[in-house]
């Protein structure tokens, strides 16, 4: 089984494009991400079969998204119950974590990305500094900031 | 009013022309506007790694010669005035 990790920036894309893909350029963190970039993402996303996630990347993703308001709300907790369903969550002790060498430039959560893209197929991350550290460390990766940007220019 | 591609160029040569030439990989990150009515564009680039104070940094600057940079910019996109290039904080 071929299996993916998905950065929460890249999480939080695929979640509002799930609520309303017109709505993604409204937000903060999505603000440079159009529908066509949720498609992309999706369009990936079909060809594994296992996705890699963690409690610290879904604690991130709860306390970004979970102040939504309105009917939004009620469908963002509908997402992420079918996406923690759904996905396969693998603990990495914060211990063991902060004993990598990259875990001081980059922290506790973006450590436990590199690390879980090192045991997948393939990472697909919306920090572009998390893929600077994934090419060097040869992670297979997706950088979906440089895709965008070669959309700008 | 300037495209979102042509405050980029604007922006991307202003920093080249502060921050030197040796930046690679410059790159739009996030955009927002401000009540005033003008944008805020979250930028990145990359500079060579000079960190050689620590082990840990030694290593790093081996694995990753190059270490990025983050700048918020604030910019008239009616004009193409660049207001500010503020380091950027997380928030």
């Amino acid at each position: 089984m071929n299996s993916v990790v998905i950065d929460t920036n890249v999480f939080i894309l695929l979640i509002i494009g799930m609520i309303n893909p017109k709505k993604i350029p409204d937000n903060k963190r999505t603000s440079i991400y159009n529908e066509t970039h949720y498609n992309k993402l999706v369009d990936i996303l079909a060809k594994y079969d296992k996705v890699y996630t963690s409690p610290n990347i879904v604690t991130e993703i709860d306390n970004l998204l979970n102040k939504t308001s309105g009917e939004d709300r009620y469908k963002y907790f509908k997402i992420i119950q079918e996406i923690i369903n759904k996905s396969t969550e693998k603990y990495l002790a914060s211990s063991e974590v902060v004993k990598n060498w990259y875990f001081q430039n980059v922290g506790i959560t973006d450590s436990i990305v590199l690390l879980l893209g090192a045991d997948s197929d393939l990472l697909i991350s919306g920090d572009s500094e998390v893929c600077d550290y994934a090419r060097s460390m040869g992670i297979n990766t997706f950088d979906f900031k440089q895709y965008v940007n070669e959309g700008i220019v | 009013m300037l495209t979102i591609k042509e405050a980029f160029i604007k922006i991307k040569a202003t920093i080249i022309e502060n921050f030197g030439d040796d930046i690679q990989d410059i790159r739009l990150e996030e955009m927002e506007t401000n009540p005033s009515g003008t944008y805020e564009l979250t930028i990145s680039y990359l500079i060579p790694n000079k960190n050689v104070s620590s082990m840990a940094s030694m290593y790093s600057t081996l694995q990753n010669p190059f270490i990025r940079q983050y700048k918020k910019v604030s910019i008239d996109f009616n004009d193409g005035t660049i207001f500010s290039i503020k380091i950027h904080k997380n928030e």
